[in-house]
């Protein structure tokens, strides 16, 4: 039962401007797993993390190399990134929620892809906040501002915001790093539930986390991805010095 | 970098060098007594046996805690866990030095022909409970693969004693007790064997990342030192 490959990263460099981000990277992401980037800041996870939706095109001076195809289709070239992104979405670090109600929000990107009907609406709504466990804490204020939710909570918005536009592929960049425990384990369990449907990539400083949900780890180390294998070979006996160092905290 | 957890696994080897100095001194004074039929010497055996119970107890709570506090991975992850497995040997290796001496306490004015293979085997054992105890502290796979293949003379040992000790009892017009005495501590020695080679195998696990059995020579096969 070999997993299918969703992501091909193939000989991929970045630079922004003279300085080398991303090394030549060779990966594969593998449909319905969660694979989680580990690494220390500035090793480049966060960068490979944005070239898979095409996020880097909003900086200036960078120049991209290589190949990454998503289901076998090339995504660096000249492609629709609007559609791109539908496919791919992101979570970020901080809960960034529009400054709108909860309906809003996550009628958002159905609207900009053309969806007006509201009942239509209504279901896409309902149908991403239950997806994104949220659904039970805010039916009855939907109409209420998003930023008068939780912080834990309006991470799970920008989540179900995420799904409304169905991707097939979510990206996070460290989406618990500012909340709090029991938050964490809503979303790290929710994660565990959208991989079901979803291939996820996620950007995490918690090694622990990544322990937790991921099933395979790939540790990047300036620019290099130094190693990448199943979380459970890279947390007992990993196979490069480095990554030993670096996930034992001893890296200096 | 992690001053903490470094300065803990340093004590907790420290610990370990402590608790398997205590279980050799243990085999070794068992075994003196077995061929003295030194009563004293067995008495102070099993009254030290709390001693071990006690540093194990130690270590254990020491692992327990580091995993809750530390979360320790990779290399730390398997020292940890491997050293909490094999601090349960240790202690069994010392639990089975004073059964051998209670025994001992009860042979002793007691006229039985001891088959001189068991001080050999004994030996062995002996042998086999330091080198385990040093490759897992040294982390030498050589060694501990090495411990693991003596383990087969143990056991030969065993079973050529048994035949023997069975044959006493059936031509013995007396009591048969003592003989039956004499059998359990060839049991216990094979016991003590089998816990060095779960040291071994823990040792090996500590620096590959495996676990395996291997008494057995086709799981040891790629560990061995290549006979040129």
């Amino acid at each position: 039962m070999k997993k299918k490959v969703k992501i091909d990263v193939k000989n991929l460099n970045l630079h922004y401007g003279t300085f080398y981000a991303l090394k030549n990277i060779n990966m594969q992401i593998y449909e319905g797993e969660i694979t989680a980037l580990i690494g220390p800041s500035g090793c480049g996870k966060s960068t490979f993390l944005k070239t898979l939706n095409r996020m880097n095109d909003l900086i200036e001076n960078v120049h991209i190399e290589g190949s990454i195809k998503l289901d076998g289709n090339e995504i660096l070239g000249n492609i629709d990134v609007v559609e791109l992104r539908k496919k791919v979405g992101m979570v970020f670090q901080k809960p960034n929620p529009f400054p709108m109600s909860i309906y809003d929000n996550v009628a958002y990107g159905p609207r900009i892809h053309g969806i007006r009907k509201k009942a239509v609406l209504d279901e896409i709504v309902e149908d991403s906040l239950k997806a994104a466990a949220l659904w039970d804490e805010v039916k009855d204020r939907l109409n209420k501002s998003a930023l008068g939710i939780s912080g834990g909570q309006q991470q799970r918005l920008c989540i179900a915001r995420t799904l409304a536009t169905e991707p097939e592929v979510i990206l996070m960049d460290e989406p618990t790093s500012a909340l709090d425990p029991i938050s964490t384990s809503k979303i790290e369990d929710l994660c565990e539930e959208l991989k079901k449907k979803y291939t996820i990539v996620i950007v995490t400083h918690n090694m622990q986390q990544a322990g937790r949900i991921s099933d395979k780890t790939a540790f990047f180390l300036l620019g290099e991805l130094v190693e990448y294998n199943s979380t459970e070979q890279i947390f007992n006996k990993p196979k490069d010095e480095r990554t030993e160092r670096y996930i034992t905290g001893r890296f200096g | 970098m992690r001053h903490n957890l470094d300065r803990s696994l340093q004590e907790l080897k420290n610990e370990i060098g402590i608790l398997g100095g205590l279980v050799e001194e243990s085999v070794d004074k068992t075994i003196y007594a077995l061929r003295e039929l030194d009563v004293e010497v067995a008495q102070e055996v099993i009254e030290r046996d709390n001693d071990i119970d006690n540093i194990e107890n130690k270590i254990e709570k020491k692992c327990l805690s580091l995993f809750a506090l530390q979360q320790p991975l990779a290399g730390d992850l398997r020292f940890i866990g491997s050293t909490l497995k094999m601090i349960t040997d240790l202690e069994r290796i010392g639990d089975h030095s004073a059964d051998i001496s209670e025994l001992i306490l009860r042979l002793k004015d007691k006229p039985v022909k001891i088959n001189p293979d068991i001080y050999l085997m004994a030996e062995k054992a002996r042998n086999m409970v330091g080198r385990s105890i040093d490759a897992f502290i040294n982390q030498d796979v050589e060694l501990a693969t090495e411990v693991c293949r003596d383990d087969d003379e143990v056991d030969n040992f065993f079973n050529v004693l048994i035949m023997d000790i069975a044959s006493q009892i059936k031509s013995e017009t007396g009591s048969v007790e003592p003989l039956i005495d004499i059998m359990f501590i060839v049991k216990y020695l094979e016991r003590i064997g089998d816990h060095a080679t779960n040291i071994s195998e823990w040792a090996v696990y500590n620096e590959t990342g495996k676990h395996r059995h291997l008494q057995h020579p086709d799981n040891r096969k790629d560990l061995e030192k290549k006979d040129e």
